[in-house]
């Protein structure tokens, strides 16, 4: 279980009279159960990536405490895996070297990490492509990949960061389907970002709604739809419930992705006028 | 940025057309040292050149033949090779991992950065009648050059690769749980390695010159104590023959490391991360 308890967060950029905060993250308490897929939703900037990082063990609160199964997070864990927007796989490393990373690193025995690895590209249908570097494949394939490496560790925790942002959407629905195959049969605790409604409903169990910048949870909904999801999920999509999900959300999240659209405008002013002072 | 960039776009070998272009590439490449020989031997026989200060391509090679055959010259090339081998290897063996320490570690680099600056911008050289006061004219004078000559650009293309690592790979590992070994080992490492190789190519042509200049003063055999003593009997022969087996010696080294380089990298091809 993870608990997340008055958790605050300001960046501090600069030094001297130039220095800048900037508040990301206020007052955030949320407590995440085991064997959940709780989706972070909102509008750019509000926090959430950073709160995930912050699960992960990469950033900490300014503000705040974070345990995972009653023990404060101090850094990354090997049972905390994240997957990134950006892939971040190695690019000298093909395809099954890539997934036996963790194992390795982890000093999983060589025959133990190679087998592993194999069977977990299997599982994301890439099971032909053992030997291809990350250049010679499409972005739909490095995910792949990305997830095939976090799942070969068998995480009791999954934070994904976006993880199919950089997907165009027919192959971001694709890879909808094919990650709630992947999860649905594991009892990972699962946490993923995302900025899409649609996409939130049909992953998550509980959806996070987080305001406009400095992030807040706005809302916590409990998405009731039955698992598995899989096999149905034109008709999910299509369904009333979906829409009254989608219209509920849509109304607590409109004046906030407003609120984030002058945000990142005022936030470039001020870069501007920083630029221009800089001369 | 001081990384070559010209194993760019050597890709697609396998279509009959860049093959039948290569190949164009060299037989062009080849009529052209053809026809400059050829205008040189030319020149030379017709006599525009006073033969006391200028030589012709045929008397050249035949020296250069009659020294192999003869053995005269093995001397020299096994004394040059030696001083240039250990000079080189010890660059890259000092060289590499004070480049790695300065490129991860900020306090390192503050401390010892100004030093490395000021000898790279220095022609260091100069420092040889230094050497030969502490060490004589014997084996380690000369080495000991050559390292000035070629560790500095093999430091700063080092630290220049650790730079321009992505961070977000040095963080997907740490989130892996990888120390800081492993992250040098795993991450760093081959990521630096384009510029690390662009470095030690960088570091031929220094090493090659340091081994000329500690010759000329500081030796009683190598190549560059052969053409210093060539110039003093205005043998312009023996300099050009001196001359030339350094220069193919740069080419076939620089020759070899571009295919170290294609057999450590074969990821470099088409990526795209």
């Amino acid at each position: 279980m993870i608990d997340i308890s008055h958790v605050s967060h300001e960046f501090v950029a600069g030094q001297g009279r130039r220095r800048s905060r900037l508040k990301v993250l206020d007052d955030v308490s949320l407590r995440i159960e085991n064997n959940r897929f709780v989706a972070f939703l909102g509008p750019s900037g509000c926090g959430k990536t950073t709160l995930l990082r912050m699960l992960s063990g990469l950033e900490f609160p300014s503000q705040g405490t974070i345990t995972v199964d009653g023990t404060p997070v101090k850094g990354p864990a090997a049972d905390r895996v994240m997957v990134f927007q950006e892939f971040n796989l190695f690019p000298w490393r093909r395809a099954l070297r890539n997934v036996q990373y963790p194992l390795e690193v982890q000093g999983a025995g060589r025959s133990n990490y190679v087998a592993n690895a194999s069977s977990a590209l299997r599982s994301v249908g890439l099971g032909a492509f053992e030997q291809f570097f990350p250049g010679q494949m499409s972005g739909g394939m490095k995910q792949r990949v990305g997830i095939a490496r976090a799942l070969s560790v068998n995480p009791a925790y999954l934070l994904m960061d976006e993880p199919f942002g950089a997907l165009d959407p027919l192959i971001r629905e694709v890879m909808q389907v094919e990650l709630l195959k992947l999860v649905e049969q594991s009892n990972s605790t699962i946490v993923f970002v995302t900025h899409s409604v649609d996409e939130a409903i049909f992953l998550a169990d509980k959806i996070v709604v987080f305001s406009a910048r400095p992030g807040r949870i706005i809302d916590e909904i409990e998405v009731s739809f039955r698992r598995p999801r899989w096999k149905d999920d034109e008709a999910l999509k299509q369904s009333a419930e979906f829409r009254q999900y989608r219209n509920d959300i849509w109304r607590l999240l409109k004046n906030e992705v407003q609120q984030a659209i002058l945000q990142d405008f005022s936030t470039k002013q001020e870069l501007l006028q920083g630029a221009k002072t800089d001369q | 940025m001081v990384r070559d960039a010209s194993h760019i776009g050597k890709s697609s070998d396998l279509n009959l057309k860049a093959i039948a272009l290569r190949h164009k590439k060299t037989l062009t490449r080849t009529l052209a040292i053809a026809l400059f020989l050829l205008v040189w031997e030319g020149a030379y026989r017709l006599g525009a050149a006073n033969p006391l200060f200028f030589s012709g391509p045929s008397l050249i090679i035949e020296g250069l033949i009659k020294g192999f055959v003869s053995g005269s010259i093995w001397p020299h090339l096994a004394a040059s090779g030696e001083v240039a081998l250990l000079g080189y290897i010890l660059s890259l063996l000092i060289g590499i991992p004070i480049g790695l320490l300065i490129g991860r570690s900020p306090m390192a680099r503050d401390v010892l950065e100004p030093f490395i600056m000021a000898f790279y911008s220095a022609p260091t050289a100069a420092f040889l009648p230094l050497l030969i006061i502490w060490f004589g004219i014997g084996l380690g004078s000369k080495v000991i050059l050559v390292v000035t000559g070629g560790i500095f650009v093999i430091i700063i293309n080092t630290q220049a690769g650790v730079a321009n690592v992505d961070r977000r790979l040095i963080e997907i590992a740490r989130s892996f749980m990888a120390g800081e070994l492993t992250i040098l080992r795993t991450v760093i490492l081959p990521s630096a390695l384009p510029f690390i190789l662009a470095g030690m190519r960088l570091a031929i042509g220094r090493v090659l010159i340091m081994v000329v200049v500690a010759e000329l003063f500081a030796s009683n055999a190598g190549v560059g104590y052969l053409i210093f003593q060539a110039g003093a009997m205005y043998d312009t022969t023996s300099i050009f023959i001196g001359v030339i087996i350094l220069s193919l010696t740069g080419v076939a080294a620089n020759s070899a490391l571009r295919a170290l380089e294609r057999r450590l990298m074969p990821w470099a091809d088409g990526n795209s991360q």
